[in-house]
């Protein structure tokens, strides 16, 4: 009798005091969000999953939900990213906002290995074209160093699909500037680090430059140069060291958890892509992506942060080197 | 610290820069964020990825990761056993002066008054004298004293090579494994575990506050991390100082029984960490800064189902030491 009293009381009484008890879970369930923008509405559509979502972090209008273990429990809904330097930070999201937008968006996303991405909602993704020229100049004395920032034109590179070859491209122009250009004196975050990385504004372009002003000055001055030998550069040897390179980073910064969803976020609001993180950088082919980069090379804006005067020689070797691309200063 | 896993096939080194030794906050703003720019670009050399949180003012996450600087490598173990000398020499042994400065200090010195034009002018004042009194190189080579740096090794790594490695290029420096069984019950983790805890809440309950407050002027909060378990520091910096916040403000907070403190505790502290505990790089910066807090990696340890007394106790004993003053200079 005592055993059979003391089994009800284990089963009644003690066990659901246990699951009370908060513990914190190591056997990590698959990794699903719900990824949105706008408002989050905390419990989604009948027809989909019908769970109860919490926001575990919010990235610049993005919100990420996770399912909640139980529905009274909601995680701190606090994140933002840090804005750049004053002035380029508003300039930066200004120029973001009037060259796509995303009319809606909300997936459920599943990012383990066998990679899901389902629409809850019809995802439009739309790129208009802005007054950029190719190199774009802003002056401020309250910058410490010059900056140069890096962003494909949407408008003439619209399919999606190229999102691998782009985030090469990106990578290996970097490596490029950074090696070949102006070494030693420049520093670059690595583009796959800026595009994962929560603390960094979606708004601004992974490919980005700190420079002393001399140095930006060359690069700016020797634009046209520097594009010609760019394409010089893309070898049958050269491009496969890179990619292997970039396929290795890749790997390296998709390992964890928090910076593959940033990543996948990120592209989706920059680029518009939805594709799963999963075989975006699988094959190299040398023929597609020389073609590819010598394409991209010539459909990028440039936008200049000049910490000093723009005196008028320097104008001048602008206009001479700088005759077909076009730069415009604001 | 060093947690080895034979079965990932990379390696991952965080590096926490405890900018408490370091007396004036813009000083290492600048500096730490230089010296972790500089060492990113040259462990790229090595292969592999950085990632750099550099040192801000904005307390985002319960654990203020941002309160100090931080840098993660990730590379390839193969990589990582090639060059393991040359890595771990660039995270402790003696940084090469001004290698990488990518402006020159004059010149920071001159635009430092444009940047704080929204801030005090004292603290411009500050920052100018600093950096005309010391120099970079000078700096470069304090962060480098092991006693400023908390290294966590984690993935595919031989820890006697790592340990071996390191006493030839630092001297002695202080080596723990990850393992369970060497776990101590310090008599007054508690005290400090809740201390760290309510420092959380002060911080994400002052920025509500100053957000409602203050409107569109900006604001900084201080709230440095003290590891003697008794008191949380917290300042506030302005720019019109008939707007800082209160005692009353402060007292506001904690003024129920701390019904709202245990909610807070128990529905958002909680699942956040559980939110950090399944991402193995916020996990490591967490133990990073619990070993700077606590001397060990506490916060994963403590219990996590405290008794309403125990909550009690704990408001009770902080609304008492309440002090408001000015901060230090």
């Amino acid at each position: 009798m005592k055993r059979i009293i003391a089994f009800f009381l284990i089963v009644f009484v003690v066990m659901p005091l246990m699951g009370q008890e908060y513990k914190i879970n190591e056997n990590l369930p698959p990794e699903v969000y719900l990824i949105g923008n706008g408002d989050f509405g905390g419990k989604i559509g009948a027809d989909s999953v019908s769970e109860f979502w919490s926001p575990v972090f919010c990235l610049d209008g993005t919100f990420i939900a996770m399912p909640s273990p139980d529905s009274s429990f909601s995680p701190l809904n606090f994140t933002r990213s840090v804005p750049l330097a004053a002035p380029i930070d508003s300039i930066l999201e200004l120029y973001f906002k009037s060259s796509r937008a995303i009319k809606q968006a909300e997936f459920i996303v599943t990012l383990t290995d066998t990679c899901s991405i389902q629409p809850v909602k019809e995802f439009k993704f739309i790129t208009y074209s802005t007054p950029l020229k190719e190199i774009n100049l802003f002056r401020f004395n309250s910058l410490i160093q010059d900056e140069i920032y890096i962003d494909p034109d949407l408008t003439k590179i619209s399919d999606s699909d190229e999102i691998g070859d782009i985030l090469f491209f990106e990578f290996y122009f970097r490596q490029f500037l950074l090696e070949k250009v102006v070494p030693g004196r420049i520093y670059s975050e690595p583009v796959l680090t800026a595009l994962s990385s929560s603390y960094r504004p979606i708004y601004a372009p992974e490919v980005h430059f700190f420079l002393d002003p001399a140095s930006a000055r060359e690069v700016v001055k020797n634009w046209t140069q520097i594009k010609r030998s760019f394409k010089r550069s893309l070898s049958r040897k050269n491009l496969q060291l890179k990619y292997e390179l970039f396929q290795n980073q890749f790997k390296l910064i998709t390992e964890t958890p928090n910076s593959r969803i940033v990543l996948w976020l990120k592209l989706m609001n920059r680029y518009g892509s939805r594709k799963p993180l999963v075989g975006l950088v699988s094959g190299y082919d040398f023929e597609n992506l020389n073609f590819k980069l010598r394409e991209y090379i010539d459909k990028i804006y440039m936008l200049w942060f000049r910490s000093e005067e723009i005196d008028s020689d320097l104008l001048k070797e602008l206009k001479e080197q700088n005759p077909e691309g076009g730069f415009r200063i604001y | 610290m060093i947690s080895p896993d034979r079965h990932a096939d990379y390696v991952s080194l965080y590096l926490l820069i405890d900018k408490r030794s370091f007396k004036s906050n813009n000083y290492r703003l600048y500096l730490i964020n230089h010296y972790l720019r500089g060492l990113g670009i040259e462990l790229e050399k090595f292969g592999g990825i950085t990632q750099i949180f550099p040192l801000t003012y904005l307390p985002e996450s319960p654990y203020n990761f941002k309160e100090q600087g931080y840098l993660i490598y990730k590379i390839k173990s193969d990589d990582f056993e090639k060059n393991q000398f040359q890595i771990l020499n660039r995270f402790i042994g003696k940084a090469k002066p001004g290698k990488y400065l990518f402006c020159d200090q004059n010149r920071l010195i001159e635009r430092s008054v444009n940047i704080g034009s929204s801030f005090p002018a004292d603290s411009i004042r500050q920052l100018n004298d600093l950096f005309k009194k010391k120099n970079f190189a000078q700096f470069i080579n304090n962060v480098t004293l092991k006693k400023n740096i908390y290294l966590y090794i984690s993935g595919n790594v031989n820890v006697f090579q790592i340990v071996n490695n390191a006493l030839k290029i630092g001297g002695n420096p202080a080596v723990t494994a990850e393992n369970p069984a060497l776990k101590d019950t310090l008599p007054d983790t508690g005290n400090r575990y809740w201390m760290f805890v309510l420092q959380r809440y002060l911080v994400g309950q002052m920025k509500l506050k100053i957000s409602g407050k203050l409107g569109n002027d900006l604001a900084r909060l201080y709230a440095p991390l003290e590891n003697n378990g008794e008191s949380i520091r917290l300042w506030i910096q302005t720019k019109n100082h008939n707007n800082a916040i209160s005692l009353n403000d402060v007292q506001q907070i904690f003024s129920d029984d701390g019904s709202s403190f245990e909610l807070w505790y128990r529905k958002n502290y909680l699942a956040y960490l559980e939110w950090i505990y399944k991402d193995p790089d916020q996990r490591a910066l967490l133990s990073l800064l619990s070993q700077m807090y606590f001397g060990r990696n506490l916060v994963f340890e403590i219990t996590l189902n405290p008794e309403i007394e125990q909550i009690e106790k704990v408001i009770g004993n902080f609304r008492e030491h309440i002090l408001i003053g000015e901060p230090e200079r």
